[in-house]
């Protein structure tokens, strides 16, 4: 179980998440808002990679962040950017290492077949000994996504993992996604696409200018009628009430509040 | 505008604006307003240290370079050889070879072009036995200076002790070094002495004049030799070179590299005849060679 | 503690990979056989073609570290590649770390290259193989390290143009900083300003101590104690300008 606990990060002037605080425990979830809604900062400090002004956020009762723990994350962050001069094997090998598991040191054999499996998975295995720097967006993307994969990670971090790709590459990725999650391991995903959240989440977190408006089953939330319509709703009605009320701020909860 | 599309044409287009750049260039040269040249040494050895960023030897190297060859401007008269070597001493006093080589090489100018020249070698050669690294050839062409051109000999001797005990020194100066004084023979003497000179020099213009030197030493024994060989076959010695030729002896008298003429004295060594000196020597007013 | 070796091996594979580098070495290259020429010109005088020699790989060597320590880290974060880095159980500091090391490696082999380079032409011009010639360059390689931790630090701050000015301008200080204070005394400044330069003398990195090319060069007996001081102020002040970079970078918001 995943917990974020009062989790705030604040810039000087501007405050991007604001006293977060929800519980996850299912297969897939997804956190949906606009741009610039702080979806990216949240994961950051998922993995570590930022820190948060206040708050925690916990897996399984152990601090996300700690190095310890990071071994069993996988994340794949928002428009990747990786060493131009380095081949798709080279890179996945150098992400592995940086995991100290011994296992790239004991049977290089063994280790190149299990990244080629993953190459093979999320479909840019021919390109492997290419360049990165010859690699198109979409094989970034894959790439990204394919690096998150190599120390076998329990929980997966995907910030945005099908921008860019075409329709048949997002069936696809969308495919590779539920494989793992038969396979037991826990996704969080961050989009903007309401179809992806609909089609492949149990639940969904919806934020909006740092705000969690609603975390819960998707089902519910929809109650029968369009995800779009109901997330304009609730947006919209997040809108009404804060220029109403400027100075009180709604503190979200771990259940829908409409 | 039509898109110039042929290849020849792009470059044709290239080539006319080029061209006008030139010109243009030509121009602006042949119509500007010159100030007068300013004649100020704008750097001086202090800005050249703080400027160097640590590299003096390299840069002392580089400005000696070009340096040495304005030592030829001496035989011509007035050169800016010893401003130039005291900027480049100023920025590594420690390169000791512009001192060996100024050591070496002034005494060599005339004295009508410059009348101190054995000074001032003698001159730079304390200073770079001051502030030089040791460099053997300091003490060494100090030494030789003082024996051939100052005829001190005990000078020459003091400097030949401090170059034998200098370390670097190469096994043939070393010893001439320490047997200086040992020798009878000065005609002998002087000749290893250039010897070693020539071989202890890469500057081609020196290892020459020391050839020169030997030659004309040589000559000497050579004449004597044949003089010596005439008067056992005739029972006297010639009265002049020409009569060894005649008489077979040897084959052409030789000729020296000074331009001196060779005569037998009655007592049957050689010697020069100082009653005609070279051409080169009767010139009357500075006109070098 | 493994993973620096890991990023260092990293860095140096993928250094070796870029063409500026290449296109440095190669520069370097063509300057120490040009001193084949420059060494004509002195009439092979074997102290002035070690120095033209010496100071071409000193020069070349430090363009390389600038370049390297102002771009390497710099790009690295700038481009967001350490993302998936720090992202996995690697800390800043061992990435920084990681990352000084491995241009240290770098450096290390163009020394190497520019250094072998320079024996054979000494010993082809001069007939000598200069012994004291490899303490030079291994001296001038602890004075590049020190400017390429300096750069790292400034980069972890300033982006690569400003790294770039800062580095050379405080490589350029180092070395005039023990000149000025020398020169200064001789031409009889005093009072504050002689204060004010001796001050800047202890402070910034005084890179004068790592010249054992001069000693090299005029082949004064190596002071060996002098070298040993040297090496130690290198590795103290490196860890010091690694210290205080990983304390900028781990307050870096990326």
């Amino acid at each position: 179980m995943v917990e974020f606990s009062h989790l705030t990060k604040a810039y000087k002037k501007k405050v991007v998440v604001d006293d977060f605080t929800l519980s996850v425990d299912v297969p897939i979830f997804g956190f949906l808002g606009q741009n610039g809604a702080g979806k990216t900062t949240i994961m950051k400090m998922i993995v570590g990679l930022l820190a948060p002004t206040s708050g925690t956020i916990t897996i399984d009762g152990a601090l996300s962040s700690h190095p310890i723990f990071k071994k069993k994350l996988g994340y794949m962050p928002e428009t990747p950017y990786f060493y131009e001069r380095m081949t798709g094997m080279e890179f996945l090998r150098f992400c592995d290492e940086l995991f100290d598991n011994n296992n790239s040191g004991t049977n290089p054999a063994a280790r190149a077949s299990h990244y080629e499996e993953i190459l093979k998975k999320v479909g840019i295995f021919a390109a492997r000994n290419a360049e990165i720097r010859t690699y198109s967006k979409g094989m970034r993307q894959r790439l990204g996504f394919a690096q998150s994969l190599v120390n076998d990670p329990e929980y997966l971090f995907l910030d945005e993992p099908l921008d860019g790709l075409d329709p048949i590459g997002r069936r696809e990725m969308k495919e590779v996604m539920l494989a793992l999650k038969y396979e037991g391991r826990k996704i969080f995903l961050n989009t903007h696409i309401l179809a992806d959240v609909e089609e492949i989440c149990e639940e969904v977190g919806i934020v909006h200018k740092g705000k969690l408006l609603y975390a819960g089953s998707v089902k519910t939330f929809c109650a029968g009628r369009p995800l779009e319509e109901r997330f304009m709703e609730t947006i919209q009605a997040h809108e009404t009430e804060a220029r109403l009320e400027p100075s009180i701020t709604t503190s979200a909860t771990g259940t829908g509040t409409k | 505008m039509a898109r110039l599309n042929n290849p020849l044409a792009k470059v044709a287009v290239l080539g006319l604006l080029l061209l006008l750049v030139v010109l243009l260039q030509f121009e602006y040269d042949a119509t500007k307003i010159t100030l007068p040249a300013s004649d100020a040494q704008t750097v001086s050895p202090f800005m050249v240290r703080i400027m160097d960023m640590g590299f003096h030897p390299a840069v002392a190297s580089f400005l000696w370079a070009t340096t040495m060859p304005e030592i030829l401007d001496l035989w011509n008269g007035k050169s800016e050889y010893f401003n130039d070597l005291a900027f480049v001493n100023a920025i590594d006093p420690k390169l000791s070879y512009p001192y060996a080589f100024s050591v070496l090489t002034l005494p060599a100018v005339p004295a009508q072009n410059d009348p101190n020249s054995v000074a001032q070698a003698e001159a730079i050669g304390k200073q770079g036995l001051a502030n030089a690294d040791t460099d053997w050839r300091i003490p060494y062409y100090m030494a030789t200076n003082e024996f051939l051109y100052a005829k001190n000999d005990q000078a020459a001797a003091e400097y030949y002790n401090i170059a034998a005990q200098t370390p670097g020194i190469p096994a043939y100066a070393q010893r001439f070094s320490l047997n200086f004084g040992i020798e009878t023979n000065q005609r002998q003497k002087t000749e290893q002495l250039w010897e070693t000179i020539k071989d202890s020099t890469n500057d081609p213009d020196s290892q020459a004049r020391a050839q020169a030197y030997i030659d004309h030493l040589q000559d000497f024994d050579y004449l004597d030799a044949a003089s010596a060989q005439y008067k056992k076959e005739f029972g006297v010695y010639p009265t002049s070179p020409d009569q060894l030729v005649q008489k077979g002896i040897i084959p052409s008298v030789p000729v020296d590299p000074f331009g001196f003429t060779f005569i037998i004295q009655t007592d049957g060594t050689s010697a020069i005849d100082l009653n005609t000196l070279p051409a080169y020597m009767t010139t009357s007013t500075g006109a070098g060679e | 503690m493994r993973n620096i070796f890991i990023i260092a091996k990293n860095t140096l594979k993928l250094e070796i990979r870029d063409k500026i580098l290449y296109g440095i070495i190669v520069f370097g290259l063509l300057y120490v056989f040009f001193t084949l020429f420059l060494a004509d010109l002195v009439l092979k005088e074997p102290t002035m073609v070690k120095a033209f020699g010496l100071t071409g790989i000193y020069f070349f060597n430090a363009i390389i570290a600038l370049f390297l320590g102002t771009t390497s880290f710099f790009k690295d974060v700038d481009r967001k590649v350490v993302y998936f880095i720090l992202s996995k159980p690697v800390s800043r500091a061992q990435f920084l770390l990681g990352k000084f090391l491995g241009l240290c490696m770098v450096l290390l082999l163009t020394s190497a290259i520019l250094g072998v380079a320079y024996l054979g032409v000494v010993y082809f011009k001069v007939g000598v193989f200069d012994w004291i010639g490899i303490a030079a360059i291994a001296l001038q390689f602890m004075e590049m390290t020190l400017f390429l931790a300096f750069a790292i630090f400034v980069s972890t701050f300033a982006s690569s143009l400003l790294s770039i000015v800062y580095t050379s301008g405080v490589f350029f200080l180092g070395h005039i900083v023990s000149q000025l204070v020398t020169d200064a005394k001789t031409i009889g400044i005093g009072g504050i300003r002689l204060w004010l330069v001796e001050i800047l003398y202890y402070i910034f990195p005084n890179l004068e101590k790592f010249d054992v090319r001069d000693f090299a060069i005029h082949a004064v007996a190596t002071p060996w104690t002098s070298f040993g001081l040297a090496f130690a102020y290198a590795v103290v002040y490196i860890a010091l300008l690694l210290t205080a970079a990983v304390w900028v970078f781990d307050k870096k918001e990326i």
